[in-house]
């Protein structure tokens, strides 16, 4: 019987530890643990333990921003609709959805990929040139953006670029998963080139491989051991110039 | 000590109305404000600086496409916590970022040890960078407990708020990460 009251003690206390280690606790709880500590080593070596967590904790560095990002966000946010910000709901964990409304998106998602479907068959079927993978310039200042040839890149300070030249490999980055294409001078060589990233918020559709087109985005350099390229990352607009 | 009092007397509440009117320095002024705090959570939930840089641009642009709907229910700060912390989750369950394992690092106690004495404040970095790779070491669910207690010096409740559970769930993540952050740290604990 005994035996079962400490074991209580203990599990009181030892859930309430790193908040009496904090100070947190109202003065009857820590009577309550400290009048516990007095007679329990185990809860006593547990309380020092987090007492070390807690110094080793305090050292915990505070990591910094290597470049101001305000350009690749404002970026985003234009791309996103030039207008005042719409009063979107931000999704949390704890929410859910009722059932009928999980059923109603999936049946608008086999709806609208039904209709995304036959969209490109008729596209292909008619031979349709169009210019542009999306509709996303419209909503951009294309004023902002500085051309840039692809050998340049690495001389180029402008965060809004324009670069053109044709696609020579698209595919699914297997770090992050967003769509990636290579933007050339020559089809032929390799290099100079540019990597192009389309991340998931901007909705763009990858332009075909030996398409010449005009990449609209931020510049940046990505400096990762078996990277070290510059990139058009985020891809805000695709013009195509030639099929 | 609550992250409501570290405003540096910036009407926050008309800031947030002009960029609900549609003015983006403003945002801007926001962003600048939390940007530095916002990066440092999102890095040791990531535990990858290119992906931290990625997943802030997401957390800024859906901050400010939410803001229209802010109510001024919570404090900015933390909303915009509660964004990052469930962007992370996204990126986390989506790409499974990694980190370099802390021990590849950090290597035995004898490289540690050797070597010419650094002067202090180099030194001082040092036990820093050993402290921030053993905690990039824990699950993320308990470095983000330990950023946001003891690097950015949220209340129990608010952050409760922000990892939207309970102050009693708070406590006992803190409990589990501290340990696990003692138990990482013991063998260095006369260099720290």
């Amino acid at each position: 019987m005994k035996l079962f009251k400490v074991n209580l003690r203990c599990l009181y206390s030892r859930r309430r530890l790193a908040v009496y280690a904090d100070g947190e606790v109202p003065r009857r709880t820590a009577d309550r643990i400290e009048n516990h500590l007095v007679d329990c080593g185990e809860c006593r070596a547990i309380l020092l333990r987090l007492r070390e967590g807690q110094r080793f904790a305090s050292q915990v560095p505070r990591r910094s921003l290597a470049s101001d990002q305000w350009a690749e966000i404002e970026a985003l946010i234009a791309a996103d609709g030039k207008r005042s910000p719409a009063p979107t709901r931000v999704h949390f964990a704890g929410w859910r959805r009722p059932a009928w409304a999980s059923l109603a998106t999936v049946l608008l998602a086999l709806v609208s990929l039904s209709l995304l479907i036959l969209t490109a068959i008729l596209n292909r079927q008619s031979h349709i040139d169009y210019s542009r993978t999306s509709g996303v310039t419209g909503s951009l200042d294309l004023s902002d953006f500085h051309a840039v040839s692809i050998s340049d890149m690495a001389q180029s300070t402008e965060p809004h670029v324009v670069a053109e030249g044709y696609v020579s490999d698209v595919r699914i980055d297997n770090e992050d998963g967003d769509l990636i294409f290579k933007l050339v001078d020559d089809v032929k060589r390799p290099q100079p080139f540019v990597v192009c990233e389309i991340i998931g918020p901007i909705k763009l559709a990858p332009p075909p491989v030996g398409s010449r087109v005009r990449v609209y985005g931020v510049s940046r350099y990505d400096g990762k051991q078996d990277h070290q390229w510059y990139e058009v990352h985020p891809v805000l607009d695709i013009e195509v110039v030639r099929r | 000590m609550s992250i409501g009092n570290q405003q540096s007397g910036i009407d926050e509440r008309a800031l947030i109305q002009a960029v609900q009117a549609g003015d983006k320095a403003a945002f801007k002024a926001i962003y600048e404000q939390y940007q530095d705090r916002i990066y440092n959570l999102i890095y040791y939930a990531v535990g990858d600086r290119a992906a931290a840089q990625d997943v802030l641009q997401i957390v800024f642009l859906k901050a400010y496409r939410g803001l229209a709907g802010f109510r001024f229910e919570s404090s900015l700060a933390t909303w915009i916590y509660r964004i990052a912390i469930n962007e992370c989750q996204n990126q986390n369950r989506k790409h499974g970022y990694e980190h370099v394992p802390f021990e590849a690092i950090l290597g035995t106690g004898e490289e540690i040890d050797a070597g010419a004495p650094p002067d202090e404040l180099h030194l001082t970095d040092e036990r820093r960078e050993i402290v921030g790779e053993a905690l990039l070491a824990l699950a993320p669910h308990l470095r983000t407990v330990i950023v946001l207690r003891y690097v950015d010096g949220l209340s129990y409740k608010e952050i409760a708020y922000v990892l939207e559970c309970s102050a009693g769930t708070v406590a006992s993540r803190l409990n589990r990460a501290l340990c696990q952050l003692e138990e990482r740290l013991r063998p260095l604990r006369r260099l720290l």
